[in-house]
């Protein structure tokens, strides 16, 4: 048998600690958020079911531009195995009903949509990138770089409940970390796949200036250094309802012990 | 370079906010006010090299002279992390390279020993979960020919389908995009309605069948 070699080895995330959009955004939510996300590494046993949804989307997408397959045969596939896996589904949500609307966008968006991309550069590449004012590597995945109404555009996909407000997507701290990562592009295009009973995708173009840039490796900086400073403490929000840590939170310990998971 | 130079570019590479990306060559040196524009440092530790005007412009007076870029290199190399989780990262990437095509592997069995087929690779494309380190929803794609199968299960089972392979891997060490190179064998069966190849089960590579077949 051949051993993995070196350059295969794999590292353990603990020995190779690195910042990204994803970890900045999660303090910015709230810094109790990423405590026990990160450092106390805590998680939900049950997963929810939009990021699972979401995930086996760019899944699909993803398989879709780099071998042409089919991005609904290859979002059924996973979705089906998940079948009997236990995930956290909102009222609204059920796994027939996420297989449905999954299936009915991704055949929508191979007929109306795939079209408009020309060349592909790359899909989910991934950067690491050193800045001068940060002690960590800066890590971005981006989703794909494709020729796009003649130009060069960095294409970002979300699945969401509903559209995103032009003014989400011309302050989207993501497509800002991602254009760090790809200077060269000539505009940015956010491709929102809606989960609605009826499919429906909407696209929303934008780009980022460098001073956009420097303003949010300077927010990366102070957040980078609170950070480092074990500077922890609870936002409270709108956002908390969803939150698997709420009941640490409100201590009760009871729900904590059957909800979440120690992963260390 | 004397001391008083080596400050003023010190504390230009201070100021400036570079942004450094590795490439076949060394690395690319931009600075985030004006990205357009990039210089390539290139070397080892000991002997690096600018393309920037600075470096050129002094270099052959002063063999040991630092632009700012240089000083950033050095700086970046210092740090923790760097250089080292792009192998992380760039695992992901490897992974996806990968092909799919027409199987001879049919249901329930085991690939025989004296195939021209080429050994088949376990790759862990990438988990479901954000981390990946959510039990319950991981995928390891295993190449089986030139056929991607796929394994669901636990984080745990995982880890055991690897450890049949011969790679002892903890949880921790399982990783989105992680890939292993591991010839094995496996027990493959198609989906019910006959469109996806599904691994049951992983066995070593010098696995043998015992009498008739049966595992």
């Amino acid at each position: 048998m051949m051993a993995a070699t070196d350059r295969n080895k794999p590292l353990n995330a603990e020995a190779t600690p690195h910042l990204s959009y994803s970890r900045l955004q999660k303090y910015l939510t709230c810094p109790e958020q990423y405590r026990l996300y990160y450092i106390e590494k805590l998680r939900a046993m049950v997963e929810n079911a939009s990021l699972v949804f979401g995930s086996v989307m760019h899944l699909a997408l993803a398989e879709y531009f780099r071998r042409q397959i089919d991005p609904a045969r290859t979002f059924l596939q996973d979705w089906d195995a998940l079948k009997d896996v236990q995930l956290r589904f909102s009222q609204k949500e059920s796994w027939q009903k996420l297989r449905d609307i999954g299936q009915g966008l991704l055949e929508k968006f191979l007929r109306d949509e795939a079209p408009k991309i020309g060349q592909v550069f790359s899909v989910e590449r991934i950067f690491e990138l050193g800045v001068s004012n940060l002690n960590l590597p800066f890590v971005s995945v981006i989703d794909l770089v494709a020729e796009m109404d003649g130009k060069r555009t960095l294409i970002e996909f979300k699945t969401a409940a509903s559209d995103f407000e032009d003014y989400e997507v011309d302050l989207l701290d993501q497509v800002t970390a991602y254009k760090l990562a790809e200077p060269d592009v000539q505009q940015i295009a956010v491709c929102v796949l809606v989960k609605t009973k009826a499919p429906k995708i909407r696209w929303h173009r934008t780009d980022r200036t460098p001073d956009d840039v420097v303003e949010y490796l300077e927010k990366a900086e102070t957040v980078a250094h609170q950070i480092e400073q074990s500077v922890f403490y609870k936002r409270i929000g709108k956002w908390c309802r969803q939150c698997e840590f709420l009941p640490v939170c409100l201590g009760d310990k009871g729900k904590a012990r059957d909800t979440l998971v120690r992963i260390a | 370079m004397t001391q008083e130079q080596f400050d003023s570019r010190s504390e230009r590479a201070e100021k400036d906010l570079l942004v450094i990306s590795t490439t076949d060559e060394g690395w690319r040196v931009r600075s985030a006010h004006n990205p357009s524009r990039y210089y390539l440092v290139s070397g080892d530790g000991e002997t690096l090299r600018c393309s920037c005007p600075d470096f050129e412009k002094h270099v052959a007076e002063d063999p040991s002279w630092t632009c700012k870029h240089i000083l950033a290199i050095q700086d970046y190399q210092r740090k923790p992390g760097a250089a080292r989780s792009m192998e992380v990262y760039s695992s992901e990437e490897r992974a996806a390279i990968q092909t799919e095509g027409s199987s001879q592997v049919k249901s329930g069995e085991v690939q025989p020993e004296n195939t021209n087929s080429i050994p088949s690779q376990m790759v862990i494309k990438r988990s479901l979960s954000p981390d990946g380190r959510i039990d319950s929803i991981s995928i390891l794609n295993v190449d089986v020919n030139d056929r991607r199968a796929r394994f669901f299960g636990t984080l745990g089972q995982i880890v055991r389908a690897i450890a049949a392979a011969g790679e002892k891997l903890s949880t921790q060490e399982v990783e989105p995009g992680l890939r292993v190179d591991l010839p094995c064998r496996v027990i493959a069966q198609q989906s019910s309605d006959g469109r996806y190849l599904n691994v049951v089960q992983v066995l070593p590579a010098d696995y043998r069948r015992k009498g008739n077949g049966a595992a």
